[in-house]
């Protein structure tokens, strides 16, 4: 079946190959990318349609140009929104990922019991959505739960952190980051990836454990490493469940994540001209600085497949 | 080779996946065999009013076999998510359960039809119905929708704390009784010992002003609905007594407020507040968790004035995406006019608009019920009429005040500037 | 010595972990102690995480569900939705990130970048014109609008995460195999497939935690009662204008954790275990 590669006349070899290439490379996409251009491409140009609308899901659209995103500049909320979500991710997404990477590296020692810590580690991140998990964290934070009343004896402080404007958001970045266990796992599978040879070998060169983590798996773990930032941080722009279900936004407006204020303009306020107006705005801030991270990716993640040519 | 192995794989594995969907979807439409006609119905709730409604639609079935009833229902979040969205595909179900603040959004986009032609042919009867619990959902001489439980915005009041400190809340008492007295019973209950926190605004500033507006004869929204209809110096003043109700500690805090709506909690409940505002119906759900007795009365008098109203808790509508619009009018008749439907539906919805319906449940329904039915007979007596249809983006005003009587409370600003602010957002909005 | 260096890190390694594994399962107990307290108990005496009576009465009237349609029907369309979608991210996703993994292709790079661009827009903006599109089909009412993303290669979460676990595959195995006369397809079938377990564990989890917790698209989609999946029911507890179900909504919200984490048991062993035995230790 697989004669024909016997004959290797090298130009025409070559031709075939590149057009075979192009072939089999849009049939393996051709999943995704018939899924986009049906389901996702037509709802994405309309939203960008739309942005330019005063649609408010009820009635047809009417075209009101740049206003939504003229708008949006003088929109006290929005620009509000702006700074709660960059805080958010700035301080949420390093911490969450270096926890995750610290605690895939312990559990990766293969310690008895690992498996099970790891269960239990993963399972905040299972209920993240979930409204249970909503009462239990006002219930743990709220005026009369029980981190407020640890706090309180240790004398620290005795307000209820989730309705103070000063606390609020710090309960939800600890709730994200509480939620670890999505880029755990990621990390632990990348660490399950690693070929044991490169250990083998450089422990008969007599490397340190030190050593081989710097030189062998540190070094390895970055394509895993860039993957979780750049999810993470797109992630983390997008947040909406833990905001929209604990503190609705608030107190005055100290927990209004971006995704939060899009939903509500959307939804509630029934202007979906203005939240798709919001969205694309979201699009491009994410677009900016995901384009910086694979900018920036050559000169620290390094491939496999990549490296050794 | 392998590449066909596996197309074929997964074209196999695409028809398993398109017969498990053909089989689901073969279930679904099961449902519609036993009728001619079907119809959907849609309404928000919790698990309780969910079993007696789909109870009650089972009853309308066997009266009237030809008509199919699909039920649509989900909690109040999901609710609107949901609507918008099958309103913005032009697949709304034939009936939908309305929110006072959804009416006018809906009515202003031409998705209800006009329910006055077939109330007049008697297919929706309305003849027990007295005109106060219906007045909201006109629009001129249209009919948006039928109310299917009603309920006043009320007090709701502890009434043996409210003996032991030697209080009343006969109709005539005013604010600044109500501030007097929890400034009172906190000073006494905490000399005891006691926690105390006063009146529980219960997150509805919004719609005390909206009677504290009326009761200085004007109205929260203008009658073409694009402006308010308030003074400034009206809202000021009104701003000045929340603010001192917090202040001077009569009130709780915003964040124990919140903490206790949002924890599922009520000070009334566990007996740190005497008094809260609330719907009349909640009186239900809050004697429930509770050892005390509660009772409710009208909101206070403003130099003598009253101007309570009854409005509809939720009501049904016929959308316009409907094609079998009498199939619809019947049911909402039913769920109207029947008395054993309604001997199923408990009153849950709020206090029944007929008085037929009222008068054979009064017997049966449980005594907060029975309270919340005379309530609503006191109301009668010390109301005005109802405002016009609140405007579309009422949710949006409703928003903004929520937040800036948040901020006051915080002590960020004071009354005027709240007032001030308040009034330039709205307008924003409404223009 | 060896021994009792191990022995003290072995102690400092679980009570550090131990320590925070309480922090981190705590919620989860209460919401579990929650389920069986009476109503009045769950906000009161909140903190304690021992009922006064065991109400399994809470599991009774949430298992009865609604109107005579029960959590069996609810469990029993969330597994076939997510499995379905499970089975079909593993196999197109890993062929969709594969193709941009090891192909040389026109606008692969354009095309990379439309994949990235639609995570960055939230769901919630495409939903409407994407309803649109389904009820035109007359797709509404059925699985079909939550079975599609998961045949059309998954979320592009899980096409990203392999295409990187890909790039992390040495291509000299590649090189060997086309030595020995594989095809671009056998080389995914015979090299990249195998060496993918980890990443595919990892997706198969996480699309099945994100599927079977998903509100949105089924709220939208499945209007009628008997095609309900669990979140969906969970969800129809809630009022929060009026009162919440609360004894109920948290009996079932802990009976839909179970098959998570069941499915977690089975996989974890793919992730965590299996260095150790190598002796690098």
């Amino acid at each position: 079946m697989e004669k024909e590669k016997k004959i290797p006349a090298s130009l025409s070899l070559e031709s075939r190959n590149l057009r075979a290439d192009n072939l089999s490379g849009y049939l393996s996409i051709s999943p995704w990318l018939i899924g986009f251009i049906l389901l996702i491409l037509g709802p994405m140009l309309a939203s960008l349609y739309l942005s330019f609308t005063d649609y408010n899901l009820l009635s047809a659209p009417n075209w009101v140009g740049l206003a939504n995103y003229q708008n949006l500049l003088s929109d006290g909320r929005f620009l509000k929104s702006l700074e709660v979500t960059f805080k958010f991710v700035f301080i949420s997404v390093p911490l969450k990922l270096i926890f995750a990477l610290a605690l895939a590296l312990l559990f990766n020692t293969g310690r008895k019991g690992s498996s099970l810590f790891a269960a239990v580690y993963y399972v905040p991140s299972i209920i993240g959505g979930s409204v249970a998990i909503a009462v239990v964290w006002r219930q743990l934070f709220g005026r009369q739960g029980a981190i407020t009343q640890i706090l309180s004896a240790l004398n620290i402080t005795d307000a209820n952190l989730i309705g103070n404007p000063n606390t609020a958001l710090s309960v939800l970045i600890l709730l994200v980051i509480w939620q670890f266990g999505s880029p755990m796992i990621i990390f632990l599978a990348g660490l399950r990836q690693i070929p044991l040879e490169l250990y083998e070998a450089a422990s008969v060169d007599g490397a340190t454990k030190i050593r081989q983590f710097f030189s062998i798996t540190l070094p390895m773990l970055t394509p895993v490493i860039f993957f979780n930032l750049v999810m993470q941080t797109i992630q983390g722009f997008m947040t909406f469940t833990q905001s929209y279900l604990i503190t609705g936004g608030g107190p005055l407006d100290e927990t209004l994540f971006y995704a939060v204020y899009l939903y509500e303009t959307a939804f509630e306020y029934l202007r979906m001209g203005y939240a798709s107006a919001m969205a694309w705005v979201l699009l491009i801030i994410i677009a900016v600085i995901t384009s910086i991270f694979f900018l920036t990716s050559k000169y620290w993640v390094f491939y496999q497949s990549e490296g050794g040519r | 080779m392998k590449k066909y192995v596996l197309l074929i794989l997964v074209s196999l594995f695409l028809l398993t996946a398109c017969n498990g969907g053909d089989s689901e979807n073969g279930n679904a439409d099961n449902g519609g065999q036993a009728g001619e006609t079907t119809i959907r119905v849609a309404w928000w709730g919790n698990q309780e009013r969910h079993d007696m409604t789909l109870e009650a639609i089972e009853l309308f079935n066997d009266i009237y076999p030809d008509i199919n009833v699909q039920p649509e229902y989900t909690g109040w979040d999901g609710y609107w998510e949901r609507l918008n969205t099958q309103a913005a595909g032009s697949n709304l179900p034939d009936v939908i359960a309305m929110d006072n603040s959804y009416l006018n959004e809906y009515n202003s986009n031409e998705l209800l039809i006009d329910l006055a032609p077939l109330i007049d042919d008697g297919t929706i009867n309305l003849s027990d119905v007295d005109d106060v619990y219906q007045e909201i959902n006109h629009d001129g001489d249209r009919v948006l929708a039928v109310a299917s439980g009603a309920n006043a915005l009320s007090l709701v009041y502890n009434t043996e704390m409210l003996e032991e400190y030697g209080y009343n809340l006969e109709p005539g008492y005013t604010y600044d009784d109500l501030y007097e007295m929890n400034l009172a019973i906190k000073e006494a209950i905490e000399e005891d010992g006691g926690e105390f926190f006063g009146y529980d605004f219960a997150n509805a500033e919004y719609e005390l002003f909206n009677n504290y507006a009326r009761q200085n004869g004007m109205t929260l929204y203008n009658e073409a609905g694009d402006g308010l209809g308030f003074a400034e110096e009206t809202l000021v003043e009104y701003f000045n007594w929340v603010h001192q109700m917090v202040a001077d500690e009569a009130a709780p805090p915003h964040d124990i407020m919140m903490s206790y709506i949002e924890g599922g909690n009520s000070m009334l409940q566990e007996g740190t507040a005497v008094t809260q505002t609330a719907a009349s119906n909640q009186l239900i759900g809050l004697s429930q968790g509770t050892q005390f007795e509660l009772d409710l009365t009208i909101l206070p008098a403003l130099d003598g004035v009253h101007a309570n109203y009854i409005r509809p808790s939720m009501s049904f509508a016929i959308t316009n995406h409907s094609a079998e619009q009498e199939a619809a009018a019947k049911f909402i008749d039913f769920i109207t006019n029947n008395l054993e439907a309604n001997e199923i539906l408990q009153a849950e919805r709020g206090v029944p608009i007929s008085q037929a319906v009222r008068d054979h449940l009064v017997e049966i329904v449980s005594e907060p019920v029975q309270k919340t039915f005379a309530f609503l007979e006191v109301v009668a007596e010390y109301t005005q009429d109802s405002d016009p249809l609140s405007p579309p983006g009422e949710t949006e005003v409703r928003g903004a005040f929520i937040r800036i009587v948040e901020s006051l409370k915080y002590g960020q600003v004071t009354p005027e500037e709240a007032a001030s602010q308040f009034i330039q957002q709205a307008e924003n909005v409404l223009n | 010595m060896q021994t009792k260096k191990g022995l003290l890190s072995n102690s400092i390694f679980y009570v550090f972990v131990s320590g925070i594994g309480i922090a981190m399962i705590y919620p989860i107990l209460w919401m579990m102690a929650s389920s069986l307290k009476p109503a009045t108990e769950i906000f009161n005496n909140a903190i304690s995480l021992i009922p006064s009576q065991l109400m399994w009465e809470n599991y009774s009237a949430g298992w009865a569900g609604f109107g005579g349609i029960g959590f069996a029907t609810y469990f029993r369309n969330s597994v076939i939705v997510t499995s379905i979608v499970v089975v079909g991210t593993l196999l197109t996703g890993s062929i969709v990130a594969y193709g941009f993994a090891r192909l040389e292709f026109k606008f692969k790079n354009a095309l990379f970048a439309c994949l990235m661009a639609t995570i960055m827009l939230p769901v919630q903006i495409t939903l409407i014109p994407q309803y649109i599109i389904f009820n035109e089909v007359g797709w509404v009412n059925t699985f079909y609008p939550l079975l599609l993303p998961g045949l059309m290669g998954g979320q592009p979460f899980f096409i990203f995460l392999l295409i990187q676990f890909i790039r992390g595959i040495p291509r000299e195995l590649d090189e060997a195999a086309i030595v020995d006369g594989c095809s671009k397809m056998g080389i995914y079938w015979r090299i990249i497939l195998p060496l993918l377990r980890p990443a595919l564990v990892t997706v198969a989890l996480f699309s099945f935690m994100w599927t079977w917790d998903d509100f949105l698209a089924p709220l939208i989609y499945l209007n009628n009662s008997t095609l309900h999946t669990v979140t969906i029911a969970l969800r129809n507890f809630m009022d929060t204008q009026g009162s919440t179900s609360w004894g109920p909504l948290l009996a079932m919200s802990s009976l839909s954790l179970l098959p998570q984490l069941l499915i977690f048991a089975f996989f974890q062993k793919h992730l965590v275990q299996g260095i150790a035995t190598t002796g690098l230790k």
